[in-house]
């Protein structure tokens, strides 16, 4: 056999398992699972106690809990139109106007910026990303409220050469706190991650397609709309999705500056609510079972809104990836 | 009007456009972050990290505020990073493949996409209700409820990246597969776990809405995590809805904190994340 | 050296021709069969591995040696789908102890009473041990790298340890590079230092056996000669099998060579042998550059 420079006291007989046993193998391997399925036992945690909490409610108003905007703690009278009315208004609007913007912005950087200053730029960018929503907030609330009742909503209110249903649309308090500078918020939150993902989506273009089209004799424009947009659609529209869903759950930039007033908006620069805002205004003093089992199961509606849509931003995304 | 000049003008305009939405997008964060500074900066000073929350009108500071955010984010990274780290070594190493793999990750990004304010109910449910109280710990949780989905996401593409011959290389030893990944597997992946880490942190640090209902929030200074406990994002939450100037002027010392706290760890992170990449 | 022993006469005109060793078999293969899930990528393939020498496996690509060197230390086993059947020997005793083959072995050998070796696989690995394509240092110190795989069997003392670090670091031609470093990362070491670093490790258990597969290919020529030195030398202590596609590399340094094409042992001789007398056409078509 070889030499060897272990002396046989000390070498242990080479039949019997070594260093490491069977058991400890085991238990690890069980960890993880555990860990695992424990992630998938809090999801599931969050949807039952939504459902168990918000049940009563739904018993109580039936469908017509999701058609009826009365919000009434005092006669037990609650519906959930106005809140999701709110989300979905902001929601949508906030991506009318992220959209384009995080679209000029991710083009922007991968095929007109300087490459020099193009990653300090998609850096800051990120930056923006990741600032709290509760500064998003307080700027809203302090900066974009104050900037836009002086300088957006009096001018407008004041003057008389504009038609009569441009006139109602905008019709609301003049304190910035409305519709409209919610979703403003919103859009300003989404973009920094909407840019980012598609940014990521267009890096992955073949660099022989996009030279194939320039080679063409093809302007930027007609490479990007017609070529390079079209290459990612399907991510593309998981990116939208994903802003939305994103938008949909966003609580606290939107609490502060939506006007939380619980019927339906009836302008655009009006007062309203969304269901987060709903939620974190009143359920620390909530003040009956209703009350909560109401707010629990404006939870559940937000929950169902914001699955479905995430869900088939991953569908989207994932198939994109190939 | 000629084809050719058509299509140039509108590409120049579509040039335009690109830049002027990156000029918009940076203008927003540059507006945001010199309010900021411009409101917050001033009103930091020895007080603030001494004292708790004052009566509006008296002196004071956000302490207790600033105590209870490190003692709940700590209790919710420590849950993180435990589960975050198992659950995305059995995604990468054991079961990442089966059906059960697929949903399990499914799930885990839903979780991560969640409205935190829901999580927040989660929490109230199962933690505040059966106790009759709110405490540091719900609030503990809630935030590592939130904080996990990051970890794991992270953890498992940190781990897929190793190659498959540094696992052999480590069983042709004759380790067992739960050494070989504890002792080399997580060790070559070191710096991207800790980057997951610290993006969970980063996401939870300014996390206000679930806090609202599990830690509820505290005017004193209160190291008890089973009582309600204070916290940054809820008290600038209370200040900045207020009418008074002085709670006002506490609120942006506060989001000027979590802002520098946040940007702070994403600087770190990508210096980690560069340093690594050098061969 | 060898002597040059009469060649098995076959009943069959596909069966490789084998000229067996006369020496001791520490390791060795009969009737060696793998699939990847469905598909067949090993046919009852004989492989004898005499101690104490080098054993070479060349052929062209796709024709199974990686495969086959990668079944002798059952690490196929970390991936499902993937298995092997027949008999592989250590010492005389069967590894894999599959019973399906028994009785084609039977008809062929007759032998039916071998002991199974009762290991389970990483008692295996300890006696066998292998050396991959592209270096891999675990990150850890360059100690730490060698230690690693001792720490899994025995508890040593400091000294011991150290005695044993350095002795596989000497036999694999690296101590003198790195023993003022010995606390340093692996990672930091040239190319061709990572892989000596990587049979370092793999002596430091005194394994019987050391596989390597294609371990110079992604070094430049001047690691590779002191690799190849490194083996020469090792082979005093260790029975060695290399899978190598440089036929000039396995001419140079082995005792013998298999030559393997389409999952298949074509010809297994002393080496010098099989490079200036090929008995297969194929053989002589490989050797001689006419397809590879």
């Amino acid at each position: 056999m070889n030499a060897t420079t272990m002396d046989s006291e000390t070498a242990p007989p080479r039949e019997t398992a070594p260093g490491q046993s069977e058991l400890s193998e085991t238990i690890f391997r069980g960890l993880c699972f555990g860990a695992a399925t424990l992630l998938m036992a809090a999801l599931a945690g969050v949807v039952i106690s939504l459902a168990i909490g918000g049940w009563p409610a739904f018993k109580q108003f039936g469908f017509g809990f999701f058609t009826s905007s009365a919000w009434n703690p005092v006669t037990e009278d609650y519906g959930a139109a106005g809140p999701i009315v709110g989300t979905v208004v902001t929601s949508v609007l906030a991506l009318v106007i992220a959209l384009p913007l995080a679209v000029g912005v991710s083009v922007f950087l991968v095929e007109f910026c300087p490459r020099n200053i193009a990653k300090p730029i998609a850096v800051a960018v990120e930056l923006l990303a990741g600032i709290p929503s509760i500064v998003y907030g307080m700027w809203g609330l302090f900066v974009l409220a104050p900037w836009f009742a002086l300088h957006v909503q009096l001018p407008l209110m004041t003057s008389t050469s504009l038609p009569g249903w441009f006139q109602a649309m905008i019709a609301g308090i003049p304190n910035g706190a409305n519709i409209f500078t919610a979703s403003l918020i919103l859009a300003i939150m989404i973009l920094p991650y909407m840019s980012a993902v598609f940014r990521e989506l267009l890096l992955t273009i073949p660099s022989q397609v996009r030279e194939a089209a320039y080679g063409l004799g093809s302007t930027n424009f007609e490479v990007v709309s017609k070529v390079m947009i079209p290459y990612v659609r399907r991510g593309a529209v998981g990116v939208v999705m994903l802003g939305l869903g994103r938008a949909l759950g966003e609580t606290m930039a939107v609490t502060f500056i939506i006007g939380n007033s619980h019927g339906f908006p009836h302008s655009l620069f009006d007062s309203g609510s969304t269901i987060a805002s709903t939620i974190a205004n009143e359920f620390a003093e909530a003040t009956s079972d209703m009350h909560t089992s109401a707010l629990i199961a404006l939870g559940l509606v937000l929950f169902i809104l914001t699955f479905a849509v995430l869900a088939i931003a991953r569908l989207l995304l994932a198939s994109e990836k190939h | 009007m000629d084809r050719t000049l058509r299509r140039k003008i509108t590409n120049s305009i579509f040039v335009v456009l690109c830049a002027a939405a990156t000029l918009v997008a940076l203008a927003f964060l540059v507006m945001i972050l010199w309010s900021l500074v411009a409101k917050g900066f001033g009103g930091i000073d020895a007080n603030i990290f001494t004292m708790t929350q004052p009566a509006p009108g008296s002196p004071g500071g956000l302490l207790n505020g600033i105590l209870g955010s490190i003692l709940m984010c700590a209790l919710g990274m420590l849950l993180a990073i435990v589960v975050g780290i198992l659950a995305g070594t059995w995604l990468a190493e054991y079961g990442g493949k089966t059906a059960y793999g697929q949903v399990v990750r499914f799930l885990n990004d839903v979780l991560l996409s969640a409205p935190s304010i829901l999580v927040g109910l989660f929490v109230y449910e199962i933690l505040v209700k059966p106790f009759h109280g709110f405490s540091g710990y719900a609030g503990g949780v809630a935030l590592g409820l939130l904080a996990v989905p990051i970890v794991t996401r992270t953890t498992e593409d940190m781990l897929t990246l190793q190659p498959n011959t540094l696992r052999e290389a480590g069983m042709a030893l004759g380790a067992g597969r739960g050494f070989v990944i504890r002792s080399i597997i997580w060790k070559a992946a070191g710096a991207g776990l800790f980057t997951g880490g610290l993006l969970g942190f980063a996401r939870i640090s300014g996390e206000t809405a679930p806090l609202l209902f599990t830690s509820l929030g505290n005017q004193f200074v209160n190291l008890k995590m089973s009582q309600p406990m204070g916290s940054l994002p809820t008290t600038i939450f209370q200040f900045a809805l207020s009418a008074y100037d002085d709670w006002q002027r506490l609120a942006w010392v506060g989001a000027l904190l979590i802002a520098i706290a946040v940007l702070a760890v994403n600087i770190v992170g990508r210096l980690v994340a560069r340093e690594t990449h050098r061969p | 050296m060898n002597d040059v022993a009469t060649p098995i006469i076959t009943r069959d005109p596909e069966a490789p021709i084998m000229v067996r060793p006369t020496g001791d078999l520490v390791l060795e293969a009969r009737q060696l069969d793998f699939f990847y899930g469905k598909s067949q990528s090993l046919y009852g393939v004989d492989l004898p591995i005499e101690r104490n020498k080098i054993t070479a496996l060349i052929g062209p690509s796709g024709c199974g040696k990686s495969t086959l060197l990668r079944t002798l230390n059952k690490i196929y086993d970390l991936y499902p789908g993937q298995n092997a059947t027949g008999r592989i020997l250590l010492d005389g005793k069967d590894i894999l102890a599959d019973r399906a083959s028994v009785s084609r072995l039977k008809e062929r050998d007759g032998d039916v009473a071998l002991e199974p070796a009762n290991l389970d696989t990483s008692a295996l690995r300890a006696r066998i041990g292998m050396v991959f394509q592209k270096p891999t240092p675990f990150p850890m110190s360059i100690y730490d790298n060698v230690a690693f795989g001792v720490r899994l069997y025995f508890k040593k003392s400091k000294a011991e340890m150290d005695q044993i670090v350095e002795r596989s670091l000497r036999r694999a031609a690296l101590w003198d590079e790195v023993k003022d470093k010995l606390n340093t990362s692996g990672l930091g070491l040239s190319g061709g230092q990572q892989q000596r670093l990587c049979v370092a490790r793999g002596i430091a258990v005194e394994p019987e056996v050391l596989l390597l597969d294609e371990p110079a290919s992604a070094l430049d020529p001047v690691s590779t000669a002191k690799l190849e030195e490194t083996l020469m030398e090792l082979r005093d202590d260790f029975s060695i099998v290399i899978v190598t596609h440089n036929l000039q590399q396995a001419a140079r340094i082995s005792d013998y060579t298999g030559f393997m094409f389409l999952g298949r042992m074509i010809e297994f001789r002393p080496t010098a042998e099989l490079f200036e007398r090929p008995q297969s056409t194929r053989t002589r078509d490989y050797v001689t550059g006419r397809f590879g």
